[in-house]
């Protein structure tokens, strides 16, 4: 269903008063579906910004951004923020149809996501009394209620504690493997990385510097994950 | 029990002072400390009231008022809410009309009593004239505030699930702006009954306004205090049932039930949230 996502010579800058400020630079990168896809970079280096363009926010850039199955999924991608941004007047469920047309509300579909996300109990919650953790799951359920191409998040758990943070990671690992989406995921930790991704991408300077594939066997050597977390801190 | 007497002593505080004050006014009407014909006593407003109650004299005033109210009202909303979208969407063209709108906010709207009858008769349009003057500029202030201070952060959400921009503002600005659209219809109808009240003393031949001061002429002054009573009476309870509105549309935390359709704590009052961490912790 999914295809995947090709960036060539990305480039985005932004006007300032003193002339342009380049922050992307020929950026060029596949993103592959089914896979998570994880965007590691130091505060300010452009995550947040390259993922805004894939997910159609900024569309004021050079270069293309190529999705490879637009019969099926025309530019379907659907993001999870930094904050949950829920609709504060709506319920938990009617937050997770929210993207969805009157007619394409499938309420079959928004049981099993309040189910998979572990929100059934709390559907006609407002967003008010919700924990943060809660919140963001019903944000990561809206974006999968559209059924998205790709899954396109903005250090979803950022603002989370310890605990949360290791629940929602599961979660999201559980979703995937379920749904078979392709994922961004974009942190600036390290050992967040290790736990979500099948490939690290490290920005630095503008552009991807190095992709860290993370195969089952790299997981199983603690050695090995020792020896490529040194180097990823050496290139980030 | 004590949480019961807790529970009438809330509900009739309001009332206390407007008792002492009826018991105040009996009492120095009783003593003759002023005029009866300057202050009637309670109990012969009362039969006054009853009177005219019965002889539909009072039905008749309160719906031609009623009747003004609603339709300048409406006008003047449907005016407001497109200026206001105006104001906040598009303000490099708002900006043409700062200075007027400026000027006739500053002008009373009864101050233009005397143009409007010249110009518009003794009929009904000076009086709505009066009213949409008077009730437009706090609705419009308030409509564009709100759909102007519309989260660009809510709005990114549409965007990135592919709203137009008609289902974004249905849906996104139209909700989160709602609160400051019915605080303005709030203040609006009262500004539009009182101004209307004004217009009505000054050039009409019905209505609660015309109602005074005819009483006045004929010196009746317990029909005079029973239209300030009506006038009040209905001012409160208009801004009661738009109360009433705001609390039940205008928050975002009321009416939440849990799934087994009980009544849940407003989220906002409770001080412990339903799955606080240590009940997230058993996923990990």
């Amino acid at each position: 269903m999914t295809g995947d996502i090709t960036l060539k010579n990305v480039c985005k800058r932004f006007d300032t008063k003193r002339g342009y400020f380049e922050i992307l630079k020929n950026i060029n990168f596949t993103l592959h579906a089914h896979e998570i896809t994880v965007l590691l970079g130091k505060s300010g280096c452009g995550k947040t910004t390259l993922l805004r363009l894939i997910g159609g926010l900024d569309r004021d850039y050079s270069g293309e951004i190529i999705f490879s199955n637009p019969e099926k999924n025309p530019e379907k991608t659907a993001i999870v923020f930094q904050e949950p941004r829920l609709m504060p007047w709506l319920t938990v469920e009617k937050n997770i149809a929210f993207g969805l047309k009157r007619g394409e509300i499938d309420h079959e579909k928004i049981r099993e996501l309040l189910s998979l996300t572990g929100l059934t109990a709390f559907a006609h919650m407002k967003p008010a009394q919700l924990s943060g953790g809660m919140e963001q799951r019903t944000a990561l359920a809206r974006a999968l209620a559209v059924e998205p191409g790709f899954l396109l998040m903005d250090e979803p758990f950022a603002a989370l504690d310890y605990f949360t943070r290791a629940s929602m990671q599961k979660s999201l690992l559980d979703i995937c493997r379920k749904r078979k989406r392709g994922v961004l995921f974009i942190t600036h930790s390290i050992d967040e990385a290790f736990v979500l991704g099948d490939r690290i991408a490290v920005l630095r300077d503008k552009e991807i510097r190095k992709v860290y594939p993370l195969t089952e066997n790299l997981r199983r050597d603690s050695g090995a994950l020792e020896n490529l977390k040194a180097d990823i801190l050496d290139n980030i | 029990m004590k949480l019961n007497m807790r529970k009438i002593h809330e509900i009739l505080k309001s009332c206390y002072i407007p008792v002492l004050i009826l018991f105040l006014w009996q009492i120095a009407s009783a003593l003759e400390i002023w005029n009866a014909y300057l202050l009637p006593p309670p109990w012969k407003v009362a039969r006054t009231f009853w009177n005219m109650l019965l002889r539909g004299e009072i039905a008749v005033s309160v719906a031609v008022s009623l009747r003004r109210v609603l339709i300048g009202f409406g006008i003047s909303f449907a005016l407001a809410f497109l200026c206001g979208l105006v104001a906040a969407y598009l303000p490099d063209f708002a900006a043409y009309f700062r200075h007027v709108g400026n000027f006739f906010r500053n002008v009373p709207p009864l101050a233009l009593i005397s143009v409007f009858i010249l110009w518009f008769g003794l009929g009904e349009a000076s009086k709505l004239m009066i009213i949409i003057l008077a009730s437009f500029f706090p609705m419009e202030m308030n409509i564009a505030k709100g759909f102007a201070s519309v989260d660009r952060r809510l709005l990114e959400v549409g965007e990135s699930l592919g709203f137009s921009k008609f289902r974004a503002f249905l849906l996104i600005s139209l909700p989160a702006a709602r609160q400051d659209i019915l605080i303005g219809m709030r203040v609006g109808l009262g500004y539009s009954w009182r101004a209307l009240i004004g217009a009505e003393m000054f050039a009409a031949a019905a209505g609660l306004g015309y109602m005074i001061v005819f009483a006045q002429q004929m010196s009746r002054s317990d029909k005079v205090l029973i239209g300030i009573f009506l006038i009040g009476g209905i001012g409160c309870l208009s801004d009661y049932f738009f109360a009433l509105i705001l609390d039940k549309f205008g928050t975002d935390e009321n009416g939440a039930r849990s799934a087994d359709g009980k009544e849940i704590e407003n989220g906002a009052k409770s001080s412990r949230r339903p799955d606080s961490p240590d009940k997230e912790s058993e996923g990990v």
